[in-house]
């Protein structure tokens, strides 16, 4: 169905409720309240891309960041007994993040839906197979040398945070 | 029409409040989520150029790939050394941990 | 073989560094070194002299350039003539004998090596000198005798009589020399050469009369010192104190002989002035007179003979003066040989009796019949008493007085040869008759030192007789082509000759048939005298000293006419005290002056330096360490440890920097770049 301006609307959406979720972030005094509110950040980032055309890395985006770094953060707060002296109460946000996501969410299921073309042109069939022959060959080193990042990485921080048994 | 400024004054707005939050916390793990921010802004401004100036050439989205995983990366290696930071000293908060000050301000040192 | 003339010094001149490293180890620590150069001298020296004797052959040859010099000619060689022959004959055999002699009088000396290689070097220099046809390498060799004088009068070096003497020899024929050297510069300035054949052509032509007789009154004073004529004869009586075969043979035959030889080889210089001859006849015929006087007092053998050896250059020099050229080389080649005669004699004595004193000796003759009968063959030939050959050659240059015209002169030297015949004759009977006034044994010598006595008397004897063979026509050959100025004319008309003009004016005219015989009554008398006193005693030379005039004659003869005192107050008053003080004057107030003052000057500088480095230097650098200090204070307090400040730091950096970036072009415009 066709709405006018739907793009135009679409877009001001997300991008008004990324900017409030990254206030919110900075703002909240509790950590696990920014952390929910990052999470909501992060994924509104990644609509961004897909209206944007760039669908691998809005998927990428959403997998890898919404859903890894976000992850990893709250992994860590939850090891950090300090931050929570009370007793775990509900999260008094968690209604608003949610209904912040949906609304996001929905404003692009409906872009994708109406079938309209975005401002910036509909990237064409063979934008993936492009990008990918161009990490794969150009840039082939720049991909090794991060996997060995990644790895290195892994390892370090295994490290890095098992508890020293009373070693300080 | 959404054209490119629109874009580009988000990713400014993103970048800013990043900044900002960079400066202003306290705590460990609330600076590391701000420099997220700052990334995906970064990340957002990559984007949409190659979107709009460059749609059959793809090297802003290699460069984004490479950036979401060294930002992933960083992230998880900072929370390692936050973790470590706070069993050290008992506190995350990172004003507190001033070591490398300088002690002794004000007077000749012979 | 006149062309191989040049060699004839070689030998000699070899022997000196042979003898010098080698002669420790040769025969007689180096007298067979000594020997055979100087043999080899002797034979090539005959071998010369058959040329210019029998062929008349003369050889004038330039061997070498000493320094080029546009328009001047400096080149040295040799010239063998009649002169020459002489003098290399006289030399070449002397030298033999004395080496020959020095076997047995200096055995077992110290030093001997040294001793042999110095006599040959002197004969070798003396060759070299008498070879000469330029001042150059005539003054070279002039020179190197006296060197050589210097060291065989030190030669024992460690006596201190010895050691002032050979001193004094030096710096009096020195003093000498620096005349004679101006004299020659003088030549080389005016005429460009020191040859000395195209000297004499130059004076022929064009003879600038007062600057000869300037260059002949200054190379008149080197021989004056060199032949101990008035005013430097005071250092051939200290020479004595050498060995007495230096003596014969520096001192008696050839060295001194030099002065006699210059004059004689450039005469026409001298013979175109008359005030040069004049100059030269009354030094020498006033020196041959004092010096025989000088011989009255003096009791050392030697120094006897040494007074005898000046008065007899004295007569040689006359001659010269008085144009008597010929004379006066027949005198010369026959005073060196009864002369080296009397002092190797001397020798013998003195070996025999251990001391030079004649009061020590006496009645030496039946012990040494062959010193004494040689020795009294000596003092006959030096009186004048023929047949010996001092007879002829010393009438002759008397006669040669006689002939100038000046009566003062010749009478003078008749006088002198009275006295002369006194003298030796005294020396002789104190020596040979009487008592022997010491404890000694006295032996004869051994043949070495004999041998030469019997040569030398031989020469003594025969060589009078030259005259009737020619020899004074020989000796005047080179003038044959070179007409001599015999400025007789113009000597009595000079300054000094009027002396002999008013002597020739107020004394009565000798005739002319006496005068050869005219010296011979003179020298009987005074030979009598002497046997009276000294022989027969009946006169005791005491009666002189008991009268107040004879004891202040005595002392002034004894002291030597006060010689040795004037020298020694030029010495020490004048040169020391005067000069001497004076320099010291300005070395101590000038010289150190300035010195103190540069001394001073440093100083204030090093002071002046000193603040400037303490306080302006050193306060610069500290300052600067000071004022880092002061910044680095301030800007330490920037790490304050809090992380946040770092972050806000950055981005308001990053901000400043894209600002910077991104509005370069107007900011370059603003700044007008």
């Amino acid at each position: 169905m066709m709405i006018p301006y739907l793009y135009e609307l679409s877009f001001y959406l997300i991008a008004g409720i990324s900017i409030l979720s990254a206030i919110l972030v900075v703002h909240l005094k509790k950590l696990m309240h920014s952390a929910m509110f990052l999470g909501v950040l992060l994924v509104t980032v990644g609509e961004l891309y897909l209206l944007l055309g760039a669908e691998f890395l809005g998927v990428i985006q959403i997998l890898v960041y919404a859903g890894g770094v976000t992850v990893v953060m709250l992994f860590a707060l939850m090891l950090a007994p300090h931050y929570t002296n009370e007793p775990q109460q509900l999260n008094p946000f968690r209604n608003i993040a949610i209904a912040l996501l949906i609304i996001s969410l929905s404003a692009l299921y409906l872009m994708v839906l109406s079938g309209q073309e975005a401002a910036p042109p509909t990237p064409s069939a063979t934008a993936l197979t492009d990008y990918a022959s161009l990490l794969f060959s150009t840039y082939l080193s720049a991909v090794g040398i991060l996997i060995l990042l990644l790895i290195s990485v892994m390892m370090s921080s295994a490290y890095l945070s098992e508890r020293r048994r009373k070693k300080i | 029409m959404i054209s490119i400024y629109e874009y580009v004054i988000l990713s400014l707005v993103l970048l800013v409040i990043g900044i900002y939050g960079l400066s202003t916390s306290r705590n460990a793990v609330r600076m590391l989520m701000s420099v997220e921010i700052i990334l995906n802004a970064a990340n957002i401004n990559l984007i949409v150029f190659t979107a709009f100036f460059y749609p059959e050439v793809y090297y802003g989205w290699v460069f984004v790939t490479f950036m979401i995983a060294l930002a992933a990366a960083e992230a998880a290696i900072g929370l390692a050394i936050f973790l470590a930071l706070y069993h050290i000293y008992g506190t995350a908060e990172l004003d507190l941990i001033h070591k490398l000050r300088e002690e002794k301000v004000g007077g000749l040192v012979e | 073989m006149i062309e191989y003339a040049w060699l004839i010094p070689v030998a000699p001149f070899l022997a000196f560094p042979i003898s010098l490293f080698f002669g420790k180890k040769t025969w007689n620590q180096g007298a067979g070194i000594g020997i055979i150069a100087s043999t080899i001298a002797l034979v090539l020296s005959v071998l010369v002299s058959i040329d210019v004797i029998v062929y008349g052959v003369t050889l004038d040859k330039d061997y070498l350039n000493w320094i080029a010099l546009e328009g001047y000619d400096l080149s040295i060689g040799i010239l063998v003539d009649q002169l020459t022959v002489v003098m290399l004959l006289v030399v070449s055999l002397i030298g033999l004998l004395v080496n020959v002699y020095s076997i047995a009088y200096m055995h077992g000396e110290e030093g001997l090596p040294r001793y042999y290689a110095e006599i040959s070097l002197f004969i070798g220099s003396m060759l070299t000198l008498v070879l000469s046809n330029n001042l150059l390498l005539l003054y070279i060799g002039w020179e190197l005798v006296g060197l050589c004088s210097y060291l065989l009068i030190g030669f024992w070096y460690k006596r201190q009589d010895a050691a002032s003497a050979s001193k004094k020899a030096f710096i009096t024929t020195r003093f000498g020399d620096a005349f004679m050297l101006a004299g020659i510069a003088l030549i080389f300035a005016h005429y460009h050469t020191l040859n000395i054949r195209k000297i004499i052509d130059y004076i022929l032509v064009e003879p600038n009369l007062w600057l000869i007789t300037i260059i002949g009154v200054l190379l008149f004073l080197g021989a004056v010192g060199k032949s101990a004529q008035i005013p430097l004869l005071g250092w051939l009586w200290d020479a004595m104190a050498g060995p007495t075969t230096v003596s014969c043979l520096i001192h008696s035959a050839t060295m001194v002989k030099a002065g006699v030889y210059l004059v004689a080889r450039i005469y026409p210089l001298f013979a175109a002035s008359p005030i040069t001859l004049t100059v030269i006849a009354y030094t020498g015929g006033i020196t041959a007179f004092v010096a025989a006087t000088m011989a009255f007092a003096a009791w050392d053998i030697k120094k006897i003979l040494a007074f005898s050896t000046i008065s007899q250059l004295g007569y040689m020099i006359m001659g010269l003066g008085v144009g008597g050229y010929a004379a006066s080389i027949f005198h010369l080649l026959s005073h060196s040989m009864f002369k080296a005669l009397l002092f190797l004699g001397a020798g013998s004595v003195i070996h025999a009796v251990g001391s030079n004193d004649i009061r020590k000796m006496g009645g030496l003759l039946k012990p040494m019949k062959i010193t004494a009968y040689a020795m009294l063959i000596g003092a006959l030939s030096l009186s004048g008493i023929p047949p010996f050959s001092g007879f002829f050659s010393k009438d002759l240059v008397i006669e040669a007085a006689y002939h100038a015209g000046d009566y003062f002169l010749y009478y003078l030297s008749v006088i002198t040869a009275m006295m002369t015949a006194f003298y030796i004759f005294r020396l002789w009977f104190y020596t040979f008759t009487g008592d022997l006034r010491s404890n000694v044994h006295p032996h004869e010598a051994p043949k070495v030192m004999t041998v030469p006595l019997m040569i030398l008397a031989t020469g003594a004897t025969i060589v009078g007789f030259f005259e009737y063979f020619g020899f004074l026509e020989f000796i005047t050959e080179p003038f044959i082509e070179y007409p001599i100025h015999m400025s007789h004319e113009g000597f009595l008309e000079t300054a000094i000759g009027a002396i002999g003009f008013t002597f020739s004016r107020t004394l009565p005219a000798i005739p002319e048939f006496i005068v050869p015989v005219f010296t011979l009554p003179f020298v009987l008398i005074g030979l009598g005298i002497s046997t009276a006193i000294y022989y027969k005693h009946s006169i005791s030379p005491e009666v002189i000293t008991r009268y107040k005039f004879g004891k202040v004659l005595y002392h002034i003869l004894e002291s030597r006419y006060g010689v040795d005192w004037f020298y020694n107050f030029i010495a020490e008053k004048v040169a020391y005290g005067v000069f001497s003080k004076a320099l010291m004057a300005v070395e101590y107030y000038v010289i150190d002056g300035i010195v103190n003052a540069i001394g001073k000057a440093s100083i204030l500088l090093a002071v002046f330096s000193d603040l400037f480095d303490r306080y302006v230097i050193d306060g610069i650098v500290n300052g600067i360490g000071k004022v880092s200090m002061a910044i680095g204070d301030r800007v330490r307090r920037i790490q304050t440890g809090i992380v946040q400040n770092y972050i806000s730091l950055v981005a308001v950096g990053i901000l400043l920097l894209l600002l910077i970036i991104g509005y370069l072009p107007q900011i370059m415009m603003f700044l007008g770049l």
